[in-house]
């Protein structure tokens, strides 16, 4: 699974939304209109219904006191149709404010999704492939590491040297090259699964966050699919809703997740990339030179006397404590 | 005169109060035409004809005529005037169609590897070509299932429908018996009605579609991987439960510093 394909996953969702919120915003103006010209009608109906009662009023006021009530009762009923009619208008121009709320919740979401993808999501585009890579020269390091140390054992260790006490002093002093080696290999071959362990971690953000946006577009898809029948029931805004809830589902998963869930594995590589490196404890102070390590039961003195003739200059008096064989090597 | 009104209430000498002043207001009409509507004004269709009173979950719990219906009754039958009604109902309180699709349990210890990342995405590529085939079909999924239901009043001469998510959507009154009725006998027999149809009423089922399902298979395999992570990482010696309690930051801690 690569950026790409999650990033086109993203792509494809954000096309889906935002048509749904078109076909949402046209099925609740044609169902408004519907109902607006129905009471419409019945506000006319009511119109005519005054002026029939106000005739009758007038032609019989002077002389039949119930005439006035007549006109009362048909002025209340085109008082009441008006207002009526008035207050759907004003009620459909809320629906399409409200409409227009959550079309902006839906926008802020779509916004607030793709800066992630585009900033967090993006910088880790490569991480998997070059993760890998390393993790593979990690690997190669780690084996001709253990390569060396084997062939120096086998042919370092007792070298067929003409001088017998050249080869005694070579023997004790690659001890310590050998141990930093041993320690080399171990932790480029922790490092190298650890690095795949990166690679792993960031294919799997990749992978799990494609799943969840999958997720997200089926359900604004399915949403789409009934938001026009459901209009015509009265539940307009159906996409607009279901993409809104849902894309706050996404984003608190992308945000949270990834900030808690995903946190604590890389913690985990972290931590066991810097023990691995504290257990060389070899390395950690350094490349052992040559002069370090001297052989137990060999005198310090000797091998700074052959050091000094194989370097036919003076004698070093630089010893240190701990041998290869004390190690166990 | 005194500004004090307790004062002045205690003033024998002052004329009785029997509270606020009463404003005379049409049928329709409102006190103040700025005021917005409330649930106490009630749900009118658009002659102001049909009064209805609903509760927080838009249940009918009161039913006005005005005066004149009977009248109204011959221009717009009142049918069509108690659906306008239910119609607004409808909308205003509409049931929340909302359903989120959410992950499946999984039973499973496996660890986060290479090897359940690549099983996790073969998954997903099966589900994105199931995905893709629903996309070329236009039907639509029916996913509640229910039954509209119809209570009857005064006798069965009021009848009144409910949908299948239990909104009333139009009352149907015998005409013998309407020409008759008073409107004391409409408001109960409608309420009635509904009374009835509600005890008859079963909730919709909401049955998942083939969208819901890839969508919670998407979402389950999404779930697995985060589980594995949490886990640990294989070949990884080191465990989260070896992680020091205080080496884990809060999310957004650091903003707040």
């Amino acid at each position: 699974m690569s950026y790409e394909s999650l990033e086109a996953s993203w792509m494809a969702l954000r096309t889906l939304t935002r048509e749904g919120m078109k076909a949402d915003r046209r099925a609740a103006e044609v169902e408004i209109a519907k109902r607006l010209a129905a009471l419409q009608a019945t506000a006319n109906a009511s119109r005519l219904n005054l002026l029939a009662a106000a005739a009758a009023a007038a032609a019989g006021a002077a002389t039949n006191p119930l005439a006035a009530l007549g006109l009362a009762t048909a002025g209340k009923q085109a008082i009441g149709a008006q207002r009526a009619l008035d207050d759907m208008k004003e009620r459909a121009k809320r629906l399409r404010i409200d409409g227009a709320t959550h079309e902006a919740g839906v926008l802020s979401m779509l916004n607030q999704i793709e800066d992630r993808i585009r900033g967090e999501f993006s910088r880790g585009r490569d991480t998997p492939k070059r993760f890998a890579e390393l993790s593979e020269q990690w690997r190669k390091i780690s084996v001709d590491s253990e390569q060396l140390r084997s062939e120096i054992d086998e042919f370092g260790s007792t070298p067929p040297w003409q001088s017998e006490v050249s080869a005694e002093a070579y023997s004790a002093a690659v001890v310590p090259q050998k141990l930093a080696l041993k320690e080399l290999s171990q932790v480029a071959a922790n490092t190298s699964v650890v690095t795949t362990g990166i690679s792993d971690l960031q294919q799997a953000i990749f992978v799990a966050s494609y799943g969840s946006i999958k997720a997200c577009f089926m359900t604004v898809s399915r949403a789409a699919k009934n938001s026009r029948a459901l209009a015509q029931g009265g539940a307009f805004f159906h996409t607009t809703l279901t993409a809104r809830a849902s894309l706050e589902s996404l984003n608190a998963w992308i945000t949270m997740g990834i900030a808690m869930s995903w946190l604590i594995p890389s913690m985990v590589l972290t931590l066991d990339l810097s023990a691995s490196a504290e257990n060389a404890t070899t390395l950690t102070q350094g490349w052992p030179e040559l002069t370090d390590r001297a052989p137990q039961g060999a005198a310090a003195s000797d091998v700074a006397d052959v050091q000094q003739r194989d370097a036919g200059g003076v004698a070093s008096s630089t010893t240190h404590g701990q041998t290869g064989g004390a190690l166990g090597l | 005169m005194p500004d004090d009104l307790e004062a002045d209430e205690m003033d024998p000498t002052q004329p009785p109060r029997y509270g606020d002043e009463v404003v005379e207001v049409a049928d329709g009409q409102h006190e103040d035409e700025e005021q917005a509507w409330t649930p106490q004004d009630g749900l009118v269709d658009g002659t102001g004809t049909v009064r209805v009173w609903v509760d927080d979950e838009g249940h009918l719990e009161r039913v006005q005529l005005a005066r004149y219906w009977r009248e109204q009754n011959r221009q717009v039958p009142l049918e069509e005037l108690f659906a306008e009604v239910f119609l607004q109902i409808t909308v205003l309180f509409a049931p929340s169609l909302l359903r989120l699709p959410q992950p499946e349990k999984i039973e499973t210890d496996e660890l986060l590897s290479s090897e359940l990342i690549a099983e996790v995405t073969q998954a997903m590529a099966e589900l994105d070509r199931q995905a893709a085939e629903l996309e070329t079909d236009d039907s639509e999924a029916a996913q509640w299932h229910g039954q509209s239901v119809t209570g009857i009043g005064e006798e069965g001469r009021v009848r009144l429908t409910l949908n299948i998510f239990g909104s009333p959507v139009s009352v149907d009154f015998d005409d013998k018996w309407l020409a008759e009725a008073g409107s004391a006998q409409v408001h109960r027999g409608v309420l009635a009605a509904y009374a009835d149809a509600r005890a008859k009423f079963v909730e919709p089922t909401f049955v998942p579609s083939e969208h819901d399902r890839i969508a919670v298979e998407y979402l389950t395999l999404s779930e697995r991987l985060q589980q594995a992570g949490m886990r640990g990482i294989a070949g990884i010696a080191t465990r989260p439960e070896d992680l020091p309690p205080d080496s884990i930051p809060t999310p957004g801690k650091e903003k707040l510093a």
